[in-house]
């Protein structure tokens, strides 16, 4: 089977990604925010991320534009920074979430003893959005083969954009459940595990690093090196 | 004697009317009754959208328990009743492959797919990984490929793969074939049939080609109208298949007569004269290049799906590309049509891009996509070129009595026959077909070809069209020239 040599522990993987999330976003404020943003960005490097992170700056760039866009109409410059920054803090949380194979994190869920009905959630959760977008793309490639336009025709555009996605959205909800219910899939079971999830001497060295280094910008946060 | 499957009086209704008594229901089938015993292997055959998969769904249970209707009778497994049992009771002894394997894909590798249902029902580590290995030589598929990558014919080999996977002993498969090319089908096909005869399994088989299925069968059961009133099908049992092998040869000559696919004349002897006055030969030195493709490469992930590809189609050429599943084929189409982006070499049109979107058709795989108006008839009539068209379009199709219904609201095959006539009724100049015929019946199939006929005929010889099948009832049909992938 695939053995993903790179990757973090997936449940370490989750928590991590949002403490970060969460932590980005209180600390946007602080003068300190360049040297977290660094700090965690040369963890991650460390740690081989690079392309996880690459994928993600485009995103970074657009939506943090916009976002900062929006927020200088009401606001002021530095507020503005602040929203690219949030955005920024949201781009290296998702580095983490993103890089977690789905059945990764079921299967240790599931040696966690977590129930099954939460674990499969999850991983339908995490699926979905992937589905979404493919969705997304085959409806759009669908209206430019109708000769539908935007422009001209917003209304009959949005008939056949919303409609095919709400019946597909549907139609693949549907889908899975038979799908689940059809393979044996049972939230009463605990069912076995083809991997182990092991606890490595990498997880436990990224741990370390990640959180002595948040644990010294909480302090900073809270004033503690005064 | 316990039979390995039983169906007593099966009855399905979508009337759900709890007022209505069950003489004035409108079913779709009424008192089926059949027999499986272990080591058969049975095709289910019938029209499309004639209630094949629903039969299906009732024996596992999807039907009333997941999805909502009106049903009557009994199933029995080894002579156990299990009507009232649920789906996931049941999955212990029926395994089932369904239609539209896309939608059933929960992860992200194919491996992590195929364990999936082992994990399940609780087989040990190492039981996985030599089951594991058995079915990834079995179906070609490699075990860390990702799933969204997958073609549909890959796609539904991996849901084969993992019905096969949990090993129950009765198995139900819908349309497994449908997108799978001729190695892989044939494949499938003696690997059921061994798993029957060596492995006592009982095999109900819903497909629709049936020129490749019925050499492998022991038995068909045939789902036809119904004279009974309310009642749309019956079932009709050929215990002999050299009968109805000799039936349906008599069924698809009168097929062939229709088929009166004069689009294809042109492909006759050097030197004939057609219609337009030219010799074929001269005809075809005088066509214009309508695009090129020049030293194409394309990657799916790091895998080289087309590599230094180079190809050129003139005006009024039809083209069928063949081609073992995941080898481009689609993503031909895509790449054509401007929706992918080759990694080198270059794809040049003679038409400028903005014409390209009114002169390109393209008739998707799945018809979903490409209906959204609230009723069939403006589905027809949106973008059409004439409506005279659309009037025959529509009698062709046998539409008449669905007008006014909502697109979405039609069974599968409908919708993709919906699907087909409205791209053509914008009568474009180029169309593309992704697996045209994919779960529609013979006729359906005619239907079908002969409006690519009407469609042909209206554009005199400038229709062009690049096909992607690979279904043998169609191929020959579909272009007289060809390109395959490998």
């Amino acid at each position: 089977m695939y053995q993903d040599s790179k990757a973090i522990h997936p449940i370490m993987s989750l928590i991590f990604s949002l403490l970060l999330f969460v932590t980005g976003l209180l600390f946007v404020k602080e003068g300190w925010f360049h040297f977290y943003v660094l700090t965690f960005i040369v963890l991650l490097l460390l740690f081989r991320f690079e392309k996880t992170m690459l994928r993600l700056i485009p995103f970074i760039i657009i939506f943090g534009s916009v976002m900062g866009g929006l927020t200088m109409v009401n606001g002021s410059r530095q507020d503005a920074l602040y929203a690219f920054y949030r955005v920024l803090a949201l781009g290296l949380a998702g580095t983490l979430s993103i890089s977690i194979r789905p059945i990764r994190l079921v299967r240790s869920m599931n040696q966690l003893r977590i129930p099954r009905w939460i674990s499969l959630a999850v991983l339908i959760v995490i699926r979905f959005i992937e589905i979404f977008r493919e969705e997304i793309r085959c409806i759009r490639q669908a209206i430019r083969l109708r000769n539908i336009r935007l422009t001209e025709s917003p209304v009959l555009w949005g008939r056949a954009f919303f409609i095919p996605l709400v019946i597909r959205v549907l139609s693949i909800s549907e889908g899975l459940a038979i799908s689940l219910e059809t393979r044996g899939f049972s939230t009463n079971n605990e069912g076995t595990s083809y991997e182990v999830i092991r606890f490595r001497k990498r997880d436990l060295a990224f741990s370390c690093l990640f959180t002595g280094g948040l644990a010294v910008f909480i302090c900073l946060f809270f004033g503690g090196f005064r | 004697m316990s039979f390995a499957l039983e169906a007593k009086n099966l009855s399905l209704s979508y009337d759900f009317s709890k007022e209505k008594a069950d003489e004035e229901r409108h079913w779709i089938f009424k008192d089926l009754s059949f027999r499986m015993k272990s080591g058969e292997l049975i095709l289910m055959t019938g029209p499309s959208g004639c209630g094949k998969s629903s039969l299906m769904n009732m024996i596992n249970g999807v039907i009333p328990y997941l999805k909502h209707a009106c049903v009557r009778g009994d199933v029995y497994i080894e002579g156990q009743k299990i009507t009232d049992s649920t789906v996931r009771e049941r999955t212990k002894f029926v395994g089932s492959v369904f239609q539209n394997p896309r939608e059933q894909i929960i992860f992200d590798d194919v491996s992590a797919e195929i364990v999936f249902p082992m994990e399940n029902i609780g087989e040990t580590s190492q039981r996985m990984k030599e089951k594991l290995i058995t079915l990834l030589d079995l179906t070609g598929l490699i075990a860390d490929a990702k799933t969204a990558t997958l073609s549909g014919g890959e796609k539904q080999k991996l849901m084969t793969a993992c019905t096969l996977a949990m090993g129950q002993e009765i198995l139900l498969l819908d349309e497994p074939l449908a997108n799978m090319d001729v190695k892989s089908a044939i494949e499938l096909l003696s690997l059921l049939r061994r798993l029957a005869k060596e492995e006592g399994y009982a095999i109900l088989l819903i497909e629709h080609r049936q020129e490749m299925v019925l050499p492998y069968v022991d038995r068909v059961f045939l789902l036809k109208p119904s004279d009974l009133p309310n009642v749309e099908m019956t079932l009709e049992y050929w215990e002999e298949k050299e009968a109805y092998q000799k039936y349906i040869c008599q069924e698809s000559h009168s097929v062939d007569r229709r088929r009166n696919w004069k689009a294809n004349d042109e492909t006759h002897d050097d030197g004939e004269v057609d219609h337009v006055g030219d010799t074929i030969a001269e005809r075809e030195n005088s066509r214009e290049v309508l695009f090129f493709v020049n030293n194409v490469d394309y990657f799916t992930g790091k895998r080289p799906l087309l590599k230094n590809f180079s190809w050129q189609v003139k005006r009024g050429e039809s083209w069928v590309v063949l081609g073992e599943n995941g080898c481009g084929k689609t993503t031909l189409l895509n790449l054509l049509i401007g929706f992918e982006k080759p990694a080198r070499g270059e794809i040049t049109w003679s038409y400028s891009k903005k014409d390209q979107r009114k002169k390109i058709g393209y008739v998707l795989q799945n018809p979903d996509y490409q209906l959204f108006m609230p009723k069939v008839r403006d589905e027809l009539y949106l973008n059409a070129k004439s409506s005279d068209f659309v009037e025959e379009l529509i009698q062709l199709f046998d539409l008449n009595g669905m007008l006014d219904r909502h697109p979405l609201s039609l069974s599968e095959g409908q919708k993709r026959k919906l699907g087909f006539a409205c791209m053509i009724a914008q009568e474009p100049e180029v169309l593309f077909l992704d697996e045209p015929t994919v779960g529609l019946d013979t006729a359906s199939m005619d239907q079908l070809l002969y409006a690519l006929a009407l469609l042909k005929e209206r554009s005199g010889i400038d229709l062009t069209t690049i096909s992607v099948s690979h279904d043998k009832r169609a191929i020959p049909y579909l272009g007289n020239e060809f390109l395959s992938l490998s």
